[in-house]
């Protein structure tokens, strides 16, 4: 049922101020289709926010204002209608946020969004997609229960699994397993490993072994700049950038 | 055991050290091992043999350290690069000494004179390999690619020596004189430190892989 995707992201020179602080500054990078991009770096160097801009979350954030271009594929993000690109860039957070309603209801949620379909369909969807997280088995006799019954990485699973109903192209991903244990950070990795084959991941960790786990190419950011990006695995053993270099090692300031 | 930043430091450092002190022992023994050869110097002999536990102790803890860290610590860059390096290196290093330990035992075995036409090609033997262990080891310590880059050059001094022996026992079997009797341990002894070399060759490209993250020529880490 879901179209195997490969839509690219780009920034181009983009700069992003809130009020007077200059928290991104000139970022240019791909985020090639089919691939996962992991955004690591110390805490406030910017890598979330560049993750927000992808979906324009931070449009609504007061004193917030984005200069530069955003790339969905061949598109500027600039001129898709909110709405449309939220569907086809999802996001799952940190701390997983399962709406209190059922288990059913929070995988259909957006699909009802766009309007009116028959149950079969959102049957199928729920199945499907539930599968796909591999959250299938241990919910299909409680769909009905609520999605914040569920432990937190089954809720993580599970908002996935809402992000993925509506199929579609970009999946960010801020911090997914920071809050959850390793055998639940592993379902998930897998997942994201997974899920790249049609989809194009982007990926804000703290967990420099889970970004060389499951990431392509991965890009460090220090003080609202792109120090450096490159295949992960060059990154990790030969990073280029002295800084990159005392981040890895432990060696920062 | 306490995991901070600082005990990873001083781990790193422990690790260094440990490597420089077993580095160091089994250079100086290459080297002595010649002389004990040449001279048919027992005590000389006798010394190596000691040590020998002392590296084989130091290999241990230098394997046990970097598994440790590997574990614990998951070292990244550079840090990683000097665990990965060390790890595979300490072989050599291993190698280096047991064969030196062989040569020991030999001297003990031989008659005082037994090397005595060829002294002059042992003790170029001898140390042209203590050179080229010493030069790794520099440039492993040092991270510094073209210290370590001149072992290659090096080692053709070692590979003539090592001919030069051959022909001249195989000379004295021919005309039976003196060499002939001790033709094996001899040939071994010479042999010994042409793989001494070629191990110190591949120490020096651990050494090279610690400062580029290239070893033979090739980017290690990016799975090809």
């Amino acid at each position: 049922m879901m179209a195997g995707h490969s839509t690219s992201m780009g920034v181009e020179d983009v700069n992003l101020y809130y009020g007077d602080f200059h928290a991104l500054k000139d970022i240019t990078l791909d985020m090639p289709a089919n691939q996962i991009t992991a955004l690591i770096g110390p805490s406030g160097c910017g890598k979330s926010t560049l993750l927000r801009c992808l979906d324009r979350m931070n449009d609504r954030v007061q004193g917030c204002r984005v200069e530069g271009r955003i790339t969905l594929g061949d598109e500027d993000i600039k001129d898709i209608d909110p709405y449309d690109l939220r569907r086809r860039v999802g996001m799952v957070f940190q701390h997983p946020n399962p709406f209190p309603l059922t288990i059913y209801e929070n995988v259909v949620y957006g699909l009802r969004r766009q309007g009116r379909r028959p149950k079969s369909e959102l049957d199928g969807v729920v199945e499907s997609t539930l599968r796909r997280v591999g959250l299938w088995d241990e919910v299909k006799d409680k769909l009905k229960a609520s999605g914040l019954s569920l432990s937190g990485g089954q809720q993580q699973r599970l908002c996935i699994a809402r992000a993925l109903a509506v199929d579609p192209e970009v999946l960010l991903m801020d911090e997914p397993t920071s809050a959850l244990d390793p055998i639940s950070t592993s379902l998930v990795e897998e997942l994201a490993s997974e899920l790249a084959h049609d989809h194009t991941v982007v990926i804000v960790t703290h967990n420099m072994q889970q970004a060389a786990r499951i990431s392509n190419q991965t890009a460090f950011f220090y003080l609202g700049e792109l120090v450096e990006v490159g295949p992960t695995a060059e990154l990790f053993v030969r990073p280029k950038k002295k800084q990159t270099e005392d981040y890895l090692t432990g060696r920062f300031g | 055991m306490p995991q901070s930043r600082e005990a990873y430091l001083e781990q790193l450092e422990e690790l260094e050290a440990t490597f420089r002190e077993m580095g160091d022992i089994a250079s100086t023994n290459v080297r002595a091992s010649g002389k004990a050869v040449v001279e048919g110097d027992v005590e000389t002999a006798e010394r190596i043999i000691n040590k020998h536990n002392r590296c084989l102790r130091l290999r241990h803890t230098i394997e046990d350290r970097c598994m440790s860290l590997m574990l614990l610590q998951q070292p990244m860059a550079s840090d990683l690069r000097f665990v990965t390096a060390a790890f595979r290196s300490v072989s050599d290093l291993g190698r280096i000494g047991e064969m030196t330990l062989d040569i020991a035992e030999i001297v003990e075995d031989l008659p005082r004179k037994a090397a005595k036409p060829v002294n002059g090609l042992i003790t170029e033997l001898a140390d042209g390999a203590a050179d080229m262990v010493e030069q790794a080891l520099t440039g492993f310590l040092n991270s510094d690619a073209d210290a370590a880059e001149k072992v290659f050059g090096m080692d053709d001094r070692v590979d003539s020596a090592f001919m030069a022996v051959r022909d001249s026992v195989v000379k004295g079997i021919r005309k039976d004189d003196k060499v002939a009797s001790y033709a094996p341990e001899i040939l071994t002894v010479a042999k010994y430190y042409e793989r001494i070399g070629d191990h110190a060759q591949s120490f020096a490209d651990w050494a090279i892989f610690r400062a580029t993250g290239t070893y033979n020529g090739q980017l290690l880490g990016t799975g090809e």
